[in-house]
């Protein structure tokens, strides 16, 4: 298949690669609608999570950490009963003179998983959706934090490398 | 804005459901799971959805499925191994004809304001739609059917954005 470039993250001494990440129980079943147990599946993964509710709107959310940069995990459609019905890792950084949508463009053309976005501003964020119905394994959700380290890992050698081209080009 | 389907299967006859062999690291597909190194499993929950789904090969000799929501897609199936089994993670792709509107700005609109798809442009023109799925360990119905859901939704909710985007405002009298 085409090309995945989780030997970046790898290189950089970052998380390892979501297709070295077979531990875990996949036995195990675990419910990532509930945040409260999301925290403790981060933090038994190795990450810090603290868990937060958003003020003006109640909403749980996470607050986490990878490769040195803080993230979020945002809760969806959120009750007492049910759980929530999926959940979005999110990340921001602050404009730079590179950035720009065509940027943005060739992460999201050749990279999975993080879709990264310039906003209005100029500023640059990256998101992953997940469904959180019907429990999954512990391996499951392992794999799926990883993919989220590696990836963001990743998109810092692909800045790096934007910078450098940016850099030189003026 | 016109869907495209890839011309996919190149390999003629030479799809093989994969062997039950248990090669590297990942443990056989459990019983009721869906798994990306069981592809039949998602052939079938595909076709309990209602996607009309076709077993075929990508460029590599890699499993891909196609199938039909309200526009044709690709199940793309990754890290599998040189025998083409044992695949961890799942891609469902959406392409759309090179077309004027196929720029940056316009994939970064929905990038920006949408969920779950990931918005391109590619390099021959080519808009494409993108939702990555981690299936280590496998998942279970009812969560694959809830990532079944968001495909198919997405897509509508895609072809609502287009349908905003791209229809010509109404000459002002």
């Amino acid at each position: 298949m085409r090309g995945m470039l989780i030997a970046a993250a790898l290189a950089a001494g970052l998380s390892a690669a979501p297709a070295m990440a077979q531990k875990g129980d996949t036995a195990r079943l675990v419910d990532i609608s509930r945040p409260e147990e999301v925290v403790k599946l981060l933090q038994s993964e190795g990450y810090k999570a603290e868990l937060k509710k958003h003020e003006d709107s109640g909403d749980p959310y996470i607050g986490s950490a990878a490769n040195g940069s803080p993230f979020t995990i945002e809760f969806y459609d959120c009750s007492a009963a049910k759980g929530c019905t999926s959940m979005q890792f999110f990340s921001w950084y602050k404009k730079k003179p590179w950035y720009d949508v065509a940027m943005a463009n060739r992460w999201n053309a050749k990279k999975r998983f993080l879709r990264i976005v310039i906003d209005k501003d100029g500023d640059l964020s990256t998101w992953m959706d997940v469904t959180t119905i019907g429990k999954v394994s512990y391996a499951n959700f392992a794999d799926t934090i990883d993919w989220w380290s590696s990836m963001t890992g990743d998109l810092f050698t692909f800045m790096d490398d934007e910078e450098k081209a940016f850099t030189e080009k003026k | 804005m016109r869907n495209l389907m890839i011309a996919a299967a190149v390999l003629t006859g030479a799809w093989t459901m994969p062997v039950t062999a248990q090669t590297a690291g990942q443990p056989p597909c459990g019983k009721d799971l869906v798994c990306a190194n069981a592809p039949q499993t998602v052939l079938a929950a595909m076709e309990k959805a209602g996607f009309k789904p076709k077993m075929s090969a990508d460029r590599d000799g890699d499993p891909m499925i196609e199938g039909q929501g309200i526009f044709r897609f690709n199940v793309f199936f990754y890290g599998c191994d040189k025998q083409h089994v044992n695949c961890d993670s799942l891609r469902f792709e959406a392409l759309f004809v090179k077309a004027p509107e196929n720029t940056p700005a316009f994939a970064n609109k929905w990038n920006a304001g949408k969920r779950f798809l990931q918005a391109s442009v590619h390099a021959d023109g080519q808009l494409g739609v993108a939702y990555d799925v981690a299936m280590v360990g496998g998942l279970n119905q009812r969560n694959f059917s809830d990532v079944l859901d968001w495909w198919n939704s997405q897509l509508e909710e895609l072809a609502a954005f287009f349908k905003a985007e791209l229809t010509p405002a109404a000459p002002k009298k």
